[in-house]
């Protein structure tokens, strides 16, 4: 159905937006436009800017340059109340609901309505959230804690509440990823339905054969800048796909070096992953670095936290050099020779207010004990053995951990590692938030590892360190495998069809 | 689940371990059913309910206030230390003068917390020894008096129903009509559940924090000001056991430590529940000293079934209390 | 880039909280000073030593405190305790010198024991350290009525008198030489070995710890042990100086244990801070309750006193970074 403006200005105009953070250029100079009853999908690889283009729509970022324009008129979206109130409503990908109260209560959300004598007016939340609710025709009790709801029914009440402000612009950020094929129907329906009344929405998905079918126009994103836009009947598949990649090599990578006759196996894995109930393989062999790939949040994160005895997996069985090994706890991984580094520093792998030393010598404090009492001076040469052996710019040992940038931040963990002697490092997300001088040299750390007969998995959401430092690559994709990649073969459009891939190397179809 | 499926949940454990107690101590003592008896019962479980209200409102914002017991006694001592005693005027001040202070008292802690972002523990530990030493600054040693008028009436009847089972009922009431028909309630919910998507929505937290704070002293006042009018005199100390006992109640009424979830609708039946085990423990001539490891324990059990995430299965907790440390828990992170 | 450190007032913070305990004993020195303007004799030998005695008591049992503290806890249960050691070791000692060797064992294995109760619901049940200690401290008063029927028998034994009221070459209190000796332990503890490095990691990250194979659970369980039994070592120690027992004479050890700790810059939210302050905080508190005393301020006074001195501290030190709106 083709969008209508009838000569006037489209409903919303995204123009030259720039939106920077310390160390990367996230949306460089991204133009958009969005007409009254349009489909407009959003596409691009992890980290080619969506997400902060939508965020800065949403109020959340002021764009350092460019301007927002809604019906011809130049805004300003300082806060999200602001944005709200030009009309923009975005429906995230992870919900805004608060799970401890009710559908009704939360489709209203701080704007409860009020009887005359100024008490709150359960009848008129009843009523406006069943009336909310029947516009995405879905019926759900108002009393109902969210709490109960399965995630599908949870992002219907999250629509009906960001429905319930009477927004023109509608953001959808990855809704179908959680979804049922019917679930998914049914949110189609509904963006049809809000189409037809004109409003104009933005659809982000990975999942490009939904986009190609309910779009109107598609427009592509990579390396934080637009790529092209055009109807949604010019693109194909393959069209989508390789204008999403095609990233420059920017990053300098070692050499990989080539793969020994018959490598021994150093690590294998079995596991099936509790969200998916799908079997998961694989191995690691000497010399050989593993990477794991994929869109976010395909359970990657809980296969690798697993091996360290997180409990994402029910049956997993590890072997180390073909002996198997029981883990179930970090005390016990760590016993085995297994290392992991996380995906949130901050949050889990650094102490901010200890020092350096502290730091470092955290993940192996008994083994430079007797009856209890640290040696300190083996701890402060290791730590100053690591200190020197990855160059971490330091004024003392004793300085606040919370004094050092990211990258050193990420050498510090790395060191707190490498100080145990691992057999198994797995690596979650390992330059992230790290500047480009010390992204190398942790690559160039991870060869060396592999080199060094450690079994190394990493886990990023960068396609380019995937092909640039891997041997081998898995791609995941709603909990299974569907692609595995090595040597030549990893390549750009190789990833990115595997991540959206439904086929199960290791079990059924989809 | 719907909201009143839930409520009904929450609420009914501990009105069916209420009816299983009274019915008890009817069994254990052939006097306890008795007019007399549940009236004295009525009188003495009126601040208790007062005191857990105030502290249940300030849990579900995910705080906590170790200066009820304080703001108890300073409001005690001054209702009992109104000048113009037996005159109109002595009156109108009792009504007036401890419940203005305890909502003063009560704004001053939510200004500190949400000024300085402090942690209500320490605040309110702070606050509590303050309020503690101006009361034993006005009245060192229990004294003072209380009109007549006042006592009377306080613990008198309206008719033929006693005035403390009107008192607790009303508050009760009160209280919990603000929690689920104002937005100040509502507000409260939201901003104990998720602050940072309250505060999104609108919410204006930091001022609801506050008021919270205030209305929570203004309900420790109304204890304070029954505990005169019953004991017919001030005392100090007279706030101390409720610290504990306002927490306890809160709890077993189903109000959970984190925030967000919880409301006062169980707390008549909760403090009925803590008064009764001692008078069950003095009808089985068991020495009243025992009262407080039964406090203790209750309080250990209701946490860890809370806390265990709401489920009440003791197998399930068994389980955990015997695995080794570190060992995982069925997809659970974290430690232990 | 790393960020530059120590630049204005930022900076200044820092620097003082680095050098909080030397402030916080140039400060003490201040104030005996100011005390013997006051009332001469204030700066004696005798006051000084009787200023540090009761010093010792608290600080004692501030080991306890600052232990749990640093796991980002805190030990409401210290008040009930002290007054069990108390009772109990009057109760068992029954003025018999020959007990007191194994009722001081008794009274510190009673402590440890209600201390890993403590422990196991924090870290196994996970439920929160305020109300969990708060319980148990119920518990004890409990069960503290009980055994001794509301009338605490019992007598400290000339030992125990001795390690209480006695001086050392009648100059130096034992008690004194006694809370030294257990400080210098202490620290030795939380800067040396495995478990106080553990301590630091808890109280600063529980998650990372967790992460970098730190046994969470065991390490909590041990902490709230010691605090336990360094609250039952109190009281017992404190039947040296009251020769019998009085229930009721822990109960101020909660408010003036997290005082002291708090004045002594460990921070509230764990991970930071250490004994030396706890004991500086501890000799001011009994400082200046003294001079409160001596310009005739009323005990309510003081108790304000205290509550102030606590809301000053805690927006000195630790402002929270995150105000919210």
């Amino acid at each position: 159905m083709a969008a209508q403006d009838n000569g006037q200005a489209p409903l919303l105009e995204l123009e030259e937006i720039v939106k920077a953070f310390p160390g990367t250029l996230a949306v460089d100079r991204v133009s958009l436009t969005c007409r009254r009853g349009e489909i407009h999908a959003l596409v691009g690889e992890n980290g080619a800017g969506k997400s902060t283009l939508m965020k800065v729509l949403a109020g959340l970022y002021p764009p350092d340059q460019g301007r927002i324009r809604i019906n011809g008129q130049e805004v300003r979206l300082r806060s999200y109340s602001e944005a709200r109130r030009a009309g923009v409503g975005v429906v995230y990908q992870e919900l805004s609901l608060q799970p401890e109260l009710s559908v009704g209560e939360n489709i209203f959300s701080g704007a409860w309505p009020r009887t005359r004598l100024g008490l709150v007016d359960w009848g008129a939340i009843r009523r406006g959230s069943r009336e909310a609710l029947a516009e995405i025709s879905v019926d759900l009790h108002p009393d109902i804690l969210v709490s109960s709801l399965p995630m599908a029914l949870r992002q219907m009440v999250e629509i009906a509440k960001v429905l319930n402000q009477s927004p023109e612009i509608l953001v959808f950020d990855e809704p179908t990823a959680a979804l049922s094929r019917d679930e998914v129907e049914g949110l189609f329906k509904i963006m049809a339905r809000l189409k037809e009344r004109g409003k104009g929405i933005i659809f982000i998905s990975h999942r490009l054969n939904e986009v190609l079918r309910i779009s109107d126009r598609i427009t592509v994103m990579r390396d934080g800048r637009k790529v092209v836009t055009d109807l949604a009947g010019a693109f194909d598949e393959d069209r989508l796909i390789s204008s999403m990649v095609g990233r420059r090599l920017s990053e300098i990578f070692p050499e990989k070096p080539a793969s020994p006759e018959a490598p021994a196996q150093l690590f294998s894995f079995e596991g099936r992953l509790k969200r998916s109930g799908r079997r998961v393989a694989f191995e690691v062999a000497q010399g050989e670095v593993l990477g794991l790939g994929g869109l976010h949040g395909q359970g990657q994160l809980e296969m690798l936290e697993s091996i360290f005895g997180l409990g994402h997996c029910d049956r997993t069985e590890l072997r180390v050099s073909g002996r198997p090994v029981t883990v179930a706890s970090p005390t016990q991984a760590i016993a085995q020779g297994f290392a992991l580094i996380p995906e949130n520093r901050n949050e889990e792998g650094v102490f901010l207010i200890l020092n350096v030393l502290e730091n470092l010598a955290a993940a192996t404090i008994d083994r430079r004990t007797t009856l209890g009492f640290i040696h300190k001076g083996a701890e402060a040469r290791a730590a100053q053995g690591m200190v020197e052996r990855l160059s971490i710019k330091l004024s003392s040992l004793h300085q606040a951990a919370d004094s050092l940038s990211g990258g050193n931040l990420q050498k510090l963990v790395l060191g707190k590692w490498l100080i145990s002697e691992p057999k198994v490092m797995v690596m979650l997300e390992p330059t992230k938030g790290v500047d480009v001088a010390t992204k190398q040299q942790i690559y160039a750390l991870i060869r060396e590892l592999a080199a060094r007969k450690v079994a190394v998995i990493v886990y990023t959401s960068d396609m380019l360190e995937l092909i640039g430092l891997c041997d081998r690559v898995l791609v995941i994709n709603q909990g299974f495998l569907t692609a595995e990649l090595a040597g030549p073969e990893i390549t750009e459009e190789g990833i990115m069809k595997g991540s959206v891939s439904t086929l199960d190397l290791l079990g059924g179809g989809n | 689940m719907r909201t009143g499926q839930r409520d009904l949940r929450l609420y009914a454990p501990i009105y069916v371990i209420f009816i299983v107690i009274y019915l008890l101590s009817c069994f254990l003592e052939a006097n306890f059913f008795t007019w007399n008896n549940n009236v004295n019962l009525f009188t003495r479980i009126t601040p208790l309910v007062f005191a857990s209200m105030a502290q249940t409102l300030v849990i579900l914002t995910g705080g906590i206030d170790l200066s009820i017991g304080s703001i108890i006694g300073l409001t005690n001592v001054l209702a009992a230390s109104l000048p113009y005693p037996e005159s109109g005027l002595n009156v109108v001040l009792w009504f007036l003068v401890p419940a203005l202070a305890g909502l003063a008292l009560g704004l001053i802690n939510g200004l500190i917390i949400t000024g300085g972002g402090f942690s209500p523990l320490i605040v309110t530990l702070a606050t509590g020894a303050i309020w503690k030493g101006l009361s034993l600054f006005i009245m060192p040693v229990p004294g003072g008096e209380v009109s007549l008028a006042v006592a009377r009436t306080a613990t008198g009847k309206l008719g033929a129903v006693p005035m403390p089972l009107l008192i607790f009922l009303a508050g009760a009431l009160a209280c919990h009509r603000l929690l689920t028909r104002t937005r100040f309630g509502r507000s409260i919910y939201a901003l104990g559940g998720n602050e940072t998507l309250a505060y999104e929505s609108g919410i204006a937290c930091g001022r609801v924090k506050i008021w919270v704070y205030g209305t929570a002293g203004l309900l420790a006042a109304l204890a304070g000001m029954f505990l005169s009018a019953r004991m017919f005199s001030g005392d100090p100390l007279a706030g101390e056991p409720y610290i504990l006992n306002s927490i306890a109640v809160a709890v077993i009424a189903g109000t959970s430590l984190a925030g967000g979830r919880g409301g006062v609708a169980g707390i008549i039946g909760g403090a009925y529940v803590f008064l009764l085990i001692n008078n069950i423990l003095n009808l089985l001539a068991i020495s009243s000293f025992y009262q407080y490891v039964a406090k203790g324990l209750i309080l250990i059990i209701a946490l860890a079934i809370t806390s265990s995430g709401g489920e009440i299965s003791p197998a399930a907790w068994m389980r955990r209390l015997l695995k080794p440390a570190g060992a995982p828990s069925g997809g659970v992170d974290g430690p232990g | 880039m790393d960020r530059a450190e120590g630049r204005g007032l930022k900076g200044m913070k820092r620097v003082l909280l680095k050098n909080i305990t030397l402030l916080l004993f140039l400060l003490n020195a201040l104030l005996f000073g100011v005390g013997e303007l006051i009332s001469p004799g204030f700066l004696s030998a005798d006051h000084v030593t009787a200023v540090l005695r009761t010093a010792s008591f608290l600080g004692i049992v501030s080991i306890g405190q600052t232990l749990t503290i640093l796991t980002a806890g805190i030990d409401l249960s210290v008040g009930p305790l002290v007054t069990m050691g108390n009772v109990f070791a009057c109760m068992f000692i029954n003025g018999v010198d020959g007990n007191t060797l194994w009722a001081l064992a008794a009274v510190i294995l009673i402590g440890l024991l209600f201390g890993a109760a403590n422990g196991l619901g924090v870290s196994v049940t996970k439920i929160s350290p305020l109300v969990m200690t708060l319980a148990i401290g119920s518990l004890v008063t409990g069960i503290t009525l009980i055994v001794s029927q509301g009338a605490p028998k019992g007598l400290a034994s000339p030992s125990l008198r001795f390690i209480g009221v006695g001086s050392l070459w009648g100059r130096i209190p034992v008690i004194i030489i006694v809370w030294a000796g257990l400080s210098l332990l202490f620290v030795l503890l939380l800067r040396s070995t495995s478990f106080g490095r553990k301590v630091y990691h808890l109280g600063a990250n529980q998650r990372a710890a967790h992460l970098s194979g730190i046994r969470v659970n065991r390490t909590l369980i041990l902490a709230y042990a010691l605090s336990g039994a360094s609250a039952t070592l109190t009281g017992a120690l404190m039947a040296g100086y009251t020769q019998t027992a009085f229930l009721g004479i822990g109960n101020e050890y909660i408010l003036w244990s997290i005082t002291a700790v708090v004045i002594g810059g460990t921070s509230l939210s764990g991970g930071r801070g250490g004994y030396l302050g706890t004991v500086a905080g501890a000799i001011l508190l009994v400082l200046i309750e003294s001079l409160l005393t001596i310009v005739r301020m009323p005990e309510a006074g003081r108790r304000i006193a205290t509550g102030l001195m606590i809301l000053i501290m805690i927006s000195v030190y630790f402002r929270s970074k995150n105000r919210k709106p």
